[in-house]
């Protein structure tokens, strides 16, 4: 029997980013990360959700480098035995490939260097009400095929007054079933 | 030579119609239970739901063709369905 590769915890590629897109037209959230922004949209009388960033656990990316004893080529793969597609499973043995070093890494990477982003909320917003984030403080996994994962680089969101609930879900679309 | 996906229609790669992908129940990934061969069940329906990230595409032709209600799971990252439309 074949194991299901989405129940793989850790992914060995980060593939990029998943979007969204605003398809419903909703109201937009803009976000900054900066405090002169803040301060302005502060001043405007916007309510500002301050949010930290943190890692995922599931966009830790862990692979090992292998290197092939007869040929010496090095390769990536996220263990000793890969499932492949059409239901192929590669295999890396210990007496055909060395363990050269546990590799490993995060799927999102950004060029800033604060550990916080802000949300500024509308003036006009209303409770309950749908919204869309096009630039996503929080790091949340979009969709994974075999040892891929993509970061989600948008979300949709609900106002519940005090903060923004994400809508995971909305991240199902990326798979179909039926 | 790929699938076509368009909105819930799939397409054999002659852009011949297959399938509407379409959950009665709207099932997510979340909502099934692991089964047997890298399948999925569901535990409303009882029936075993394809993973077609293991298939070919010959099977996947096949098996629409031959169980027109089969139910199949398709990541939309699967480099095997193109999107379109």
């Amino acid at each position: 029997m074949l194991g299901n590769p989405h129940s793989t915890f850790f992914a060995s590629n980060a593939a990029g980013a998943e979007t969204l897109g605003n398809i419903q037209r909703l109201s937009e959230i803009e976000t900054t990360y900066s405090l002169q922004r803040v301060n302005q949209a502060q001043e405007q009388g916007h309510e500002i959700l301050i949010v930290e960033r943190k890692q995922n656990p599931e966009l830790v990316i862990k692979k090992l480098l292998l290197r092939n004893r007869d040929t010496g080529t090095y390769e990536y793969a996220s263990s000793r035995r890969v499932f492949a597609q059409y239901g192929e499973i590669i295999e890396y043995p210990e007496k055909e490939w060395e363990l050269v070093r546990e590799v490993s890494g995060y799927g999102r990477n950004r060029d800033i260097a604060d550990d916080w982003g802000a949300y500024i909320i509308p003036n006009d917003i209303v409770l309950g009400e749908k919204v869309y984030i096009s630039d996503l403080i929080e790091d949340l996994v979009a969709c994974r095929f075999w040892e891929n994962v993509w970061y989600a680089s948008d979300a949709q969101a609900i106002w519940t007054g005090e903060r923004l609930n994400l809508d995971t879900a909305a991240y199902d679309s990326f798979m179909k079933i039926g | 030579m790929t699938l076509k996906i368009r909105d819930d229609e799939v397409y054999d790669q002659n852009g011949i119609w297959l399938k509407t992908i379409s959950c009665p129940k709207k099932l997510a990934m979340r909502d099934l239970d692991e089964g047997s061969q890298g399948n999925y069940s569901c535990i409303f329906c009882e029936k075993t739901i394809h993973n077609t990230d293991i298939m070919t595409e010959k099977q996947i032709v096949e098996l629409s063709k031959q169980q027109p209600d089969v139910c199949l799971s398709i990541n939309l990252k699967n480099p095997l369905f193109e999107r379109f439309g």
